[in-house]
Parts: structure tokens; sequence; C-alpha cells
């Protein structure tokens, strides 16, 4: 009896044990596709990351606002002009190629990484499946891809994970009219390099639209700079998700899975003010980052200046 | 000479009676004023239950199933417009390389106080202001 005890709580033991290193992977995970560096400019803060966005879930200029603070931003309802966008920017700027990606994109209920330029039928429209992306993306370099789409942990399920099931009665899964990628059938994703995060629980993801405005003057004129360093025009509002908020203020409650599917569909959605919560952190994060720059760039003239009174 | 002697029994009962009978009528006095509340009430609700026959057919009918799913959609996900315009940005690579970026120069038809809000907060020009309610979108 006492031998049985013993062996169930080892048992259990090891459940437990196993558990807590799955999740520790899904943060330590981060530290590799997301290096919690201490950015000194404000142009440096998306070094290395490329962020894909739903034109639905984007506003205008969005894209000027990711790449004024470093990112590459592809924003598209085609998968397809995205996916070439990735690989030419890889190409073409080694110096600042990316090679982790986040999707801010739908997730159509966990049944499919949708991009779409509004919910109406004969909107542009295009789904691809997880498989098809770290087929695709592998040979551009990309090493993680960061989901940030509704029921992420769906879209991982063994059945729809190389091809997608366009027979579903999902109500979201609108015609698509850019077409839908796929793996390729000889695709074996256990032999892929590309590492899928997604949320460690499966739920509905929100983006949070805001303004430039909000952020202290000094990080305004270091953004508005960058972009002119960049030929684009200085951008005044922006879309930013709740997980990418929690990413970069590397926040304590930010729970991640690695390669790792959900069956549930989950309709719990983050308050308003948690949100909120986040925003107020992620503005602090950029101006911190603002300040830090304003102060580095300050102190080699001050002691050049010194250097010259010195010689008078 | 024989004094009356006072019976104790008998005063107890007397004084017990006595206060029966003033409690007696303060009730009784209660149920007098209950009993014309009733009356009242029972006039109040002769007259509702005779409105139904007319009143019921439109206060059913008027309800849309629509109301509902439409102020959700809006909310959630503001239409868009379908036009979008390709603004070239010129890169720093000056052999090719012209980066297109989509922009879309819709405006949102959505008419909650969250919009309102992010319009006010856009448009006016200040330094730092906080939003207290921003837009959001879900993506689902």
């Amino acid at each position: 009896m006492i031998r049985r005890l013993l062996l169930l709580f080892v048992a259990l033991l090891f459940i437990g044990v196993r558990g807590a290193s799955g999740r520790e992977r899904g943060v330590g995970v981060l530290s590799s596709a997301w290096p919690a560096t201490s950015v000194s400019r404000v142009s440096e803060i998306g070094r290395g990351i490329g962020v894909v966005f739903s034109p639905d879930l984007s506003v205008p200029g969005n894209c000027r606002f990711y790449e004024a603070l470093g990112f590459a931003c592809f924003q598209d309802a085609d998968w397809r002009r995205v996916l070439d966008g990735i690989h030419r920017h890889n190409v073409l700027y080694p110096e600042r190629r990316i090679y982790t990606l986040v999707l801010e994109t739908h997730g159509t209920n966990g049944n499919g990484l949708k991009l779409q330029s509004s919910y109406s039928p004969t909107a542009d429209r295009s789904y691809i499946a997880i498989g098809a992306l770290q087929e695709l993306l592998e040979p551009d370099g990309i090493n993680y891809i960061l989901v940030s789409a509704c029921n992420s942990g769906r879209l991982l399920r063994p059945y729809i994970r190389n091809e997608l099931d366009v027979y579903n009665v999902d109500r979201l899964f609108l015609p698509a009219t850019c077409g839908i990628i796929n793996a390729s059938p000889d695709f074996d994703e256990s032999r892929s390099a590309v590492t899928i995060i997604t949320p460690q629980s499966s739920h509905i993801e929100t983006t949070l639209v805001g303004s430039v405005k909000e952020l202290t003057p000094q990080a305004q004129r270091l953004i508005a700079t960058a972009a002119r360093a960049l030929h684009i025009v200085p951008p005044t509002q922006l879309a930013v998700s709740d997980i990418m908020m929690q990413i970069l203020t590397r926040d304590s409650r930010l729970q991640l899975a690695v390669n790792q599917y959900v069956d549930e569909l989950s309709p719990v959605i983050q308050s308003a003010d948690r949100s909120e919560e986040l925003f107020v952190r992620f503005k602090t994060y950029v101006n911190a980052v603002a300040a830090r720059e304003a102060a580095t760039s300050k102190a080699p003239r001050r002691t050049k200046s010194v250097q010259r009174s010195s010689i008078r | 000479m024989t004094r009356a002697r006072s019976n104790p029994v008998l005063m107890t009962v007397a004084a017990l009676s006595l206060i029966f009978a003033l409690v007696g009528c303060r009730s009784s006095s209660g149920y007098g004023t209950k009993t014309n509340t009733s009356t009242t009430t029972t006039n109040t609700t002769t007259e509702t239950y005779t409105a139904p026959p007319t009143t019921s057919t439109p206060s059913i009918t008027p309800a849309p199933a629509t109301s509902t799913i439409t102020t959700t959609t809006t909310l959630t996900n503001p239409p868009m417009a379908p036009t979008s315009d390709l603004t070239a940005a010129a890169t720093t690579d000056t052999t090719a390389q012209t980066t297109y970026q989509t922009q879309t120069t819709g405006t949102t038809t959505s008419t909650t106080t969250n919009t309102a809000t992010v319009a006010s907060n856009l448009n006016t020009t200040g330094t730092t202001e906080p939003a207290r309610h921003h837009r959001r979108m879900r993506k689902d």
C-alpha cells in the first residue's frame, strides 16, 4: 500500500515538473525569439522583428510607426504579397534582417490565419496554414513565429496545421477572395527549424488604437526623426496588440506555449481596463527609451564642450 | 372597620385586560388602514389588466433581432473602406527597391463613444494627452 502511494506521489511530481518545464520553455523561448536587451534608441526597439498586420486590424500609417521603431512591417490582405515582402526585406536589407515574425492577424476562431481588408464577403481576403508559414519562411531565415491571433492554439491542431479545412462551418471563415495557402503534402513540421509561439491560453486577442501624441514630446520628436531617416512620413497613430505590449514591457503575466495545440474554442476576452493598463505601460516603455536616447546623445556634446573649455 | 382588600390576581387580570384592550384597538386600527390600501391596489391592478390586448402586440414587434449583432460588429470590427492607395516610400538604397505601403484612407463609420474619444485625441494639438478609452479591435 505504502509502495503504491509512493509511486503515485512520484508520478504526480513528474507530471508537475513536466508542466512547469513546459511553461518555462514558453517563457524561455522569448529570450531567444526576442531578447530583452536594454534598448538605447527608439529606432532600435523592433530590431530583428517583423510584424504582419491584417489591414482591418490596422490604422492609416500604422506601418510607419513600426518602421520608425525599427520593425519591418508588412500589411496586406494577400498572404502571397506578405511572404514576398518578407523575402525581399531579408534579401535586400541584410543589416536589418528579421528572424522573428509577429502575426497581428485574425485567427478565424482557430480555423486559419486570416488577412482581410474588411468583413465584407467580397473584400480582399486570404488564409494560410501554420505549416505553410513554417515551410515558406524557413528559407528566408525566419526562426520564430509569434502568433497573436484569436484562439491561436487551435491553429496548431494536427488536422488543420498543414492544410486548412475549407468546409468548416465557422461564420468567420469568409470567402478566400485572394486564396488559401497550405503546406506541401510532404511537409514534415517536426523537422522545421521555425518555432511557433502562441499564448499559453487560447483566447480572443485584441488590438488597441492609440495616438503618437500620447507619448512625451521627446519620444514624438525621436520617432519623427527616425521616420525621416527612413524617408517616411512621421506617423500619427498606431495599432498595438495586447500581446505585443506584454512582450515589449516584459509583462510577468505573459505565458507562452511552444508548438502546442488546443482543441477548445475559447470566448474569453481580456477586459478593456487590462488593455488600457498595458497601453500605459507601453507608453512608459517607449518614453523611457526615448529619454535614454536623449540622455546618451547629450552626453558626448557635454564632454566635447568640457574639452573645448579646458583647451582654452 | 373591615377594609376591602384588593386581590392581586384580580388586579393583574384587570391590568392585562386593559393593556390588551389598548393594543387591540391599535392593531385593529392598523388593519383598518391596510384594508384601505389593499382596496387601492386592487383598483390599480384591475386597470393594468384591462390594457394587454392593445399593448402586447406592438411591444413585441418593434424589437429588431439585428440590433445586437450590428452593434457588436460595429464595435469590434469597424468597417474600413475597401479602397486603398499605395504610397511609394523611397528607401535609403538608391539602386532600386521601392517599398510599398498600404494605407487605408477610409473613414470609420463607427459611432461608438470609444471612436469619438480617439478622434478627439487625434484632433487635439497638445503635448501628452491621456486617452481613457481607446478603440479596441477583436482579432477573431
